[in-house]
């Protein structure tokens, strides 16, 4: 199966005062038609800043994508020419973003929002948009859909906002949907709702999903295909239950055994196990040093690691991964 | 719904309007000077010649010789039906006056405020979609000048230039001798400080708003930049602009009531003027009750307008 959407050695870098902050540095991953691809890694770790990169959605200045491609159908987004980008955004690739709270206009109503991207890329009339608006309400569980047209987002609560961004993402009947942490602002229990709903309007319309988080339980839940980023690079990728079954970067693992469990919680009569976390942080992208980018955090370094950065490599069919060491890591 | 809110402003503005009323007429009350000697034709040196038993009978005629309260309450009851008095020195009817002069300020004000609407509107616009850019910076410098400017020499300058010259605006006179080319410099004169104002809360609201998540989402709509910044950036950025503009409404009838003064024009701010120098208390009463009156609707008008723009304030 062929792409439908392709990043090759793509680099987005702010400039800043202090100095030029590699976000994204050198990131390749591809999707394919109908599947979902999980993006994972810490805040910081340039996993948004790659997904706003394809749209072209990072304010210049200060950001800039300096280099690689963005390959959507074989088309290169990085070079298109302003109109042709605008043409695809929204009609064939659509985003969800984190906070639904603030994504939506307060001033419009929902119905008009929706109508947005159909009146500009299908060239629909205001009242057939309309039409359609109320049809993926319907098709987003929002229930009272034909009221609710007329409403604000201030009126819904996070969930419903949330199913509305969904809804106007797919309106236009997209290849590819971005969903920038799409639950993380949301209740626990809303959380899982808005994942079945992606899953099932994904299954149900074909559309290929990058799904970015920094939730390996996210992951786990909706996910074909697995990409760790850290520092602004891939450091890992597999399909789900590969990289499940046998990580083969430190980084995957202890981001897995950060999940906290209920097993372990509730072990040894109430003397909960300490929860456990990698220690540190992401290294600021403006500083880095020779070597591998996670050898501070990393429990196996060895000298090797400090003074040369692993390359990707597939250590098995399909599964790459940056690292010196040979997996198991316990 | 907007029906009853709309009443209940309504009932809210009356003790503002009460207020205004009471001041309007402290106001004339504690000008200085005797308004009976000024009724008199007389000024401050033909004081000492008057006959007190004179000065007392024409005090007694206007009603002044009566406590304070009385006249404020007889003076109020009036006013509430229109009947300011009558001028003391021009023995015509103040409300006759005032509303002979309201037309010319109303048109003034009319003018200065959509001018300085649409230009504080445009530039601020204009300076936050090219922040940090050339167009940004001139923008900037306009608004700059125009908030540090006063308005009557800016007037006096305008006059110089636009009148005397290069004579292309009369120097003074009314709109019935001269018509729209008598309000032209009055209107720029005014019209800089409001324009200058809103520019600038236009730019710092606009760029705020810009910076919003909501503005990524209408972009990744793949939405013209035109529509991006029209319709979801100016409709969320605008509420604080219609704060500044009502306030600046009100505002402007200070600069229009020196400005009318400098080119002549029979407004409400002549009249007041002449009023003061005359001692006339109850034009001054009538002109300040009017200002104030305007004033008060025009803040009901900017509340109510706010409603209709933001839907979250909609109770």
């Amino acid at each position: 199966m062929s792409p439908v959407l392709e990043l090759k050695n793509l680099q987005t870098h702010f400039e800043t005062r202090s100095g030029t902050v590699r976000a994204v540095d050198g990131v390749s991953y591809h999707v394919n038609q109908g599947e979902t691809l999980g993006v994972v890694g810490e805040s910081g770790c340039g996993k948004s800043v790659t997904s706003l990169s394809i749209l072209r959605l990072i304010p210049n200045p200060p950001g800039k994508i300096v280099g690689g491609s963005v390959l959507f159908e074989g088309e290169d987004l990085t070079q298109v020419p302003e109109n042709r980008i605008r043409a695809i955004r929204g009609k064939e690739i659509s985003m969800i973003f984190q906070e639904p709270m603030t994504s939506l206009n307060p001033m419009m109503t929902v119905g008009n929002q929706i109508s947005e991207p159909l009146i500009r890329h299908l060239g629909l009339t205001k009242k057939d948009a309309l039409d359609r608006a109320r049809e993926m309400l319907d098709l987003v569980h929002i229930p009272d859909s034909k009221s609710w047209l007329s409403g604000y987002p201030h009126q819904m609560s996070g969930g419903m906002r949330q199913r509305v961004m969904i809804a106007m993402a797919l309106a236009c009947d997209p290849k590819v949907l971005i969903a920038d942490e799409p639950t993380t602002a949301l209740d626990v229990t809303i959380q899982g709702q808005i994942l079945m709903l992606i899953k099932e309007l994904q299954e149900k319309l074909g559309t290929a999903v990058v799904m970015i988080t920094h939730d390996l339980g996210v992951v786990a839940e909706v996910a074909d295909r697995v990409v760790v980023m850290y520092a602004g690079r891939k450091v890992e990728e597999a399909d789900i239950h590969t990289l499940f079954e046998r990580p083969r970067h430190p980084y995957t693992v202890g981001l897995m055994t950060a999940i906290p469990r209920l097993d372990q919680i509730a072990e040894a009569d109430g003397d909960p196990e300490r929860l456990t976390e990698i220690p540190g942080t992401v290294p600021l992208l403006s500083e880095l040093q020779p070597g591998c980018a996670f050898k501070d955090r990393c429990a196996f370094a060895t000298e090797r690691c400090g003074q040369q950065a692993p390359a990707l490599e597939e250590k098995s069919k399909g599964h790459w991964a940056a690292c010196w060491h040979e997996a198991p890591f316990q | 719904m907007l029906r009853t809110v709309l009443l209940r402003r309504l009932l809210f503005s009356i003790p503002t309007l009460l207020g205004v009323a009471t001041l309007a007429f402290m106001l004339g009350h504690m000008s200085p000077g005797d308004p009976a000697i000024a009724a008199m034709g007389l000024d401050l040196e033909g004081y000492s010649s008057v006959e007190p038993e004179e000065l007392e009978r024409v005090r007694e005629e206007l009603g002044l010789n009566k406590p304070i309260v009385v006249q404020y309450v007889g003076w109020l009851t009036r006013a509430l039906q229109g009947d300011f008095g009558t001028s003391y020195v021009s023995t015509i009817e103040v409300s006759e006056l005032v509303f002979e002069a309201l037309p010319t300020t109303m048109l003034l004000l009319v003018m200065t405020m959509s001018v300085a609407i649409v230009v504080g509107i445009s530039l601020g616009i204009v300076s936050a979609v090219f922040k940090g850019r050339r167009a940004d910076y001139i923008a900037r410098m306009i608004a700059i000048i125009g908030v540090s400017t006063p308005t009557f020499w800016f007037a006096l300058v305008l006059m110089l230039c636009f009148a005397v010259a290069i004579p292309i605006f009369p120097v003074n006179g009314s709109f019935d001798e001269f018509g729209w080319k008598a309000m032209a410099l009055p209107t720029m004169a005014i019209a800089l400080h409001p324009a200058a104002l809103i520019a600038r809360m236009m730019r710092s609201s606009m760029l705020e708003v810009l910076s919003q998540d909501m503005i990524r989402t209408a972009t990744a709509k793949g939405l013209s930049k035109w529509r991006v910044y029209m319709v979801h950036g100016l409709r969320n950025a605008i509420n604080p602009v219609v704060t500044v503009i009502g306030f600046q409404f009100a505002n402007l009838m200070g600069g229009a009531v020196a400005v009318e003064f400098i080119f002549s024009l029979p407004g409400l701010g002549s009249l007041l003027i002449e009023g003061i120098y005359e001692k006339d208390i109850l034009v001054i009463q009538g002109a300040v009750l009017v200002i104030g009156v305007a004033f008060a609707l025009t803040n009901l008008l900017v509340d109510l307008l706010y409603m209709i723009i933001d839907p979250r304030i909609r109770i």
